[in-house]
């Protein structure tokens, strides 16, 4: 069974009694321990689509149709409660810009903490010894100083890191990664992705990953879904779509990817 | 911003501990009772033994300045913490949750600044008997429409911020996100209105005083000591020049810190 199923989803945005639609029918499907990339350029909705899983939504956002469902219950239907629990503790996300989405006022071992309580109820001082842990298990030494530090006093790198940290406190079932290394220098880049996917082992989470690179796709996807105005045009494991793309999109993102290859 | 380079936060909170002191101090520092009536001593001119003279009465009006200065103090911060803190809880609740509630309080807020709050103020004081902790309570009731403006626009901003939308993500409730995550950021304005507040508050009580309808007599207040000196002002410079000085210096203090608190925090 899917573990986290988006069925025919259509979601508008609503602006000045103007309504735009950004999601047309997207279908996702993600099953147990797997990785599936959401590639596609800026605006395909891929974002979002990850974003309406947990029903985070912008406030101009509103779904219109469809159905997302988290083993079997529909998300759409639940209330407040039901959300706050599927969120942080079963579905976690890690966002662009790391920096930006750490709280400024905030130590990183607070922030940690803070993720932590938001769900259980443990004295600071716990919660402070799990988010040394915590900090251990995504690589990062010299624990006491970061601890201690400030969003802004961190490379991006570091951030990101902390960041994942965070998203695994509460040891979620699903991951999602929207576009996690898109701001940061190619080294790192490389560094984040091995890190995830060590984690991923470690932790046995399933990721949904959102990109729009595709040479990251190949290296860590098991499916692939290509999505181009608010719709999934293509979906597959990577080598069936880098050798024979059928959409026109595909072949366009691929003729790009090779067109850089060759430089 | 260093914070040894910032003359005006310096001096401002530096006059403010001294005149805190001097406040806390008052039965130590007062060479008289401030009640005390001396029969030979009515309006004397400032001297050795009355450094600052004495009053109609014939007491002494150092003396009374001290413990003046406790009543205007803690009157200015008390009523400022009163209206900071419904500032806060009103102003976060219509900025969060906007729709309903937001125009709800929005307003109410616009309602209670329709009216001149001194003439507001008078009327329920006329009505309460005007005792020390019914004004603070009374100037505090009235005043909290400013930082509850300012924390709503604070948090309209701040609630679109990422790490905002990260907390949402990660599941926080939303007294979580506002007391924890919301609160704290919108903290320094908040700081720098409060603290102009005090100055106000502190005015709003001298004038209250000066009327008759604020801290009553015996109880020296600053603003009370200036009304007693109205009628002897031809001959008794004194008893009007200091509590007026008392009350200038204390108003300009908070107001620098205000200045030296928005500078270093960079708050326009």
């Amino acid at each position: 069974m899917a573990l986290l199923e988006v069925k025919e989803l259509c979601l508008e945005f609503i602006q000045a009694e103007k309504t735009t639609p950004a999601l047309k029918g997207v279908n996702i499907c993600l099953h147990e321990g797997e990785t599936l990339v959401l590639a596609g350029e800026s605006g395909s909705g891929k974002s979002i689509t990850a974003l309406s899983c947990t029903r985070n939504l912008p406030h101009n956002a509103r779904i219109t149709s469809g159905s997302i469902s988290y083993r079997g219950r529909d998300v759409l239907s639940m209330n407040t409660g039901e959300l706050r629990e599927l969120r942080g503790k079963q579905i976690a996300y890690i966002f662009q810009d790391p920096t930006a989405y750490l709280n400024p006022l905030f130590t990183i071992g607070n922030q940690i903490c803070e993720a932590i309580r938001a769900h259980e109820d443990l004295p600071f001082r716990r919660a402070m010894d799990m988010s040394g842990e915590l900090l251990e298990r995504v690589k990062i030494s010299d624990i006491k100083r970061v601890l201690a530090s400030y969003p802004h006093q961190l490379s991006g790198g570091m951030n990101q890191r902390v960041f994942i940290a965070m998203g695994l406190a509460l040891r979620p079932e699903v991951l999602i990664a929207d576009e996690p290394t898109t701001s940061l220098d190619v080294t790192i880049e490389a560094e984040i992705l091995r890190l995830l996917s060590e984690l991923k082992k470690e932790f046995g989470f399933s990721l949904i990953f959102i990109t729009h690179n595709l040479s990251i796709a190949g290296k860590i996807a098991d499916r692939v879904c290509i999505m181009h105005e608010g719709r999934v045009v293509e979906e597959g494991c990577w080598l069936e779509i880098s050798v024979h793309p059928v959409h026109e999109h595909t072949k366009e993102l691929m003729r790009a990817y090779e067109e850089i290859g060759k430089l | 911003m260093n914070i040894k380079q910032n003359k005006m936060l310096l001096a401002g909170l530096g006059i403010i501990v001294f005149l805190s002191a001097l406040a806390l101090l008052a039965p130590l520092l007062s060479p008289f009772d401030p009640a005390h009536i001396e029969q030979a001593e009515l309006l004397a001119p400032p001297s050795l033994r009355h450094p600052l003279g004495t009053d109609s009465l014939g007491r002494d009006l150092l003396s009374r300045m001290f413990y003046g200065a406790r009543i205007s103090l803690s009157v200015g911060l008390v009523a400022v913490g009163i209206a900071t803190l419904l500032g806060i809880m009103l102003g976060s609740v219509a900025g969060f949750y906007g729709g309903f509630w937001d125009a709800l309080i929005m307003r109410f807020v616009d309602v209670m600044l329709c009216f001149p709050a001194f003439f507001l103020i008078l009327a329920v004081v006329a009505v309460f008997e005007p005792s020390i902790f019914n004004i603070m309570c009374i100037i505090g009731l009235t005043s909290w429409m400013g930082p509850a403006r300012l924390v709503r626009a604070e948090i309209l901003s701040l609630k679109e911020r990422e790490f905002i939308q990260a907390a949402v993500a990660l599941g926080a409730s939303n007294a979580r996100i506002i007391i924890r995550h919301l609160i704290p950021n919108a903290a320094a304005p908040l700081l720098v209105n409060a603290t102009l507040g005090v100055s106000g508050a502190i005015l709003l009580e001298s004038g209250l005083s000066f009327l008759g309808l604020g801290v009553q007599p015996p109880v020296p207040s600053w603003g009370n000591i200036l009304i007693e000196s109205k009628s002897t002002l031809g001959v008794a410079w004194w008893i009007t020049v200091f509590p007026g000085c008392a009350i200038l210096v204390t108003v300009l203090a908070f107001n620098m810190l205000a200045e030296g608190l928005r500078k270093q925090g960079g708050t326009k």
